[in-house]
């Protein structure tokens, strides 16, 4: 077994983060592109806790070394990730815990994502994979499965941390746009209101 | 927003995902109506439909159920639900009897 841990601050507010976070994957991040699709399986709210359970199916194309395909004999290219999420509003925590449903008797990959507030203007992102090759034979095998999928994973997060970067941006700017595009038209609704009046 | 793995299934998935997102940043964070999740669930209810015929052409949905049974435990850690079965069954009972 291997693991790989990493641990990210992002200048922006939980509240923004875990609102960003449904979109990490879309075309806004341009750096993530392993992840082709993200279907939502099922959400529910705890009526005792609060807690908003979702359950996602991640669709991922990324092509694997040459030796393993040949070893696991399949293509490898696209494989799916389950996701369990839990999102506390009361103690301000997005926990998700994933792991891999396609090669699942080959290799055992889980990971855990939590994001939570370091202050009101800044969010920290802890990440833990664990990595176990299940598949019989060499010891020396399965230690290059696992550093294979270690190395995958780090590249992975530098990319998933700059792409999430821009989804947060663009999110920022969407949401004051809208929020002026409101505003604005309130304004219009009051100025109609005060001409009829006056009319 | 991000597509579905399955093609068909997008624009129900884009309808929904819009929805979702707007109740979330708009309500569920604000702590207003946060427990009712209801005014996406005929938006839901489509894209889930088209999605679990996909899934289950795929093969996929088997898949799912076995993995979602080793999650069982995160359940069990995550929304703090170590309680017995009696304990937190009991508020719902007391409710129910009253509506």
């Amino acid at each position: 077994m291997k693991v790989f841990s990493n641990t990210e601050t992002f200048n922006y507010s939980w509240e923004e983060v875990s609102t960003a976070n449904w979109r990490k994957y879309c075309p806004w991040n341009q750096k993530s592109t392993h992840v082709v699709a993200v279907d939502t399986i099922s959400r529910t709210v705890d009526p005792e806790t609060g807690i908003l359970r979702t359950e996602r199916l991640i669709t991922c194309q990324q092509t694997a070394p040459e030796w393993l395909k040949k070893m696991m004999g399949g293509s490898m290219d696209e494989h799916q990730v389950f996701e369990t999420s839990y999102v506390d509003p009361r103690a301000k925590t997005v926990t998700m815990v994933s792991a891999n449903v396609t090669w699942s008797n080959l290799l055992n990959v889980q990971e855990t994502v939590v994001y939570r507030p370091l202050n009101d203007h800044q969010t920290q992102f802890e990440q833990a994979a664990k990595i176990t090759a299940l598949c019989g034979g060499w010891q020396k095998i399965k230690n290059s499965i696992e550093d294979t999928l270690v190395k995958r994973f780090r590249e992975n997060a530098a990319k998933g941390k700059e792409g999430f970067e821009s989804v947060l941006a663009m999110s920022r700017r969407v949401f004051a746009e809208e929020r002026e595009r409101e505003r604005m038209s309130l304004i219009q609704a009051q100025a109609g209101n005060i001409r009829m009046a006056a009319a | 927003m991000s597509q579905s793995l399955a093609k068909e299934c997008n624009e129900l998935k884009e309808r929904y995902d819009t929805c979702f997102l707007k109740w979330y940043s708009e309500k569920y964070l604000r702590g207003i109506n946060a427990s009712d999740n209801n005014e996406c669930a005929g938006l839901f209810k489509e894209y889930s439909k088209c999605l679990h015929t996909a899934l289950k052409e795929r093969g996929i949905d088997k898949l799912l159920d076995e993995a979602r049974e080793d999650f069982k435990e995160n359940d069990a850690t995550l929304l703090g639900k170590k309680k017995c079965k009696w304990e937190s069954e009991s508020p719902h009972l007391i409710l129910t009897t009253h509506t």
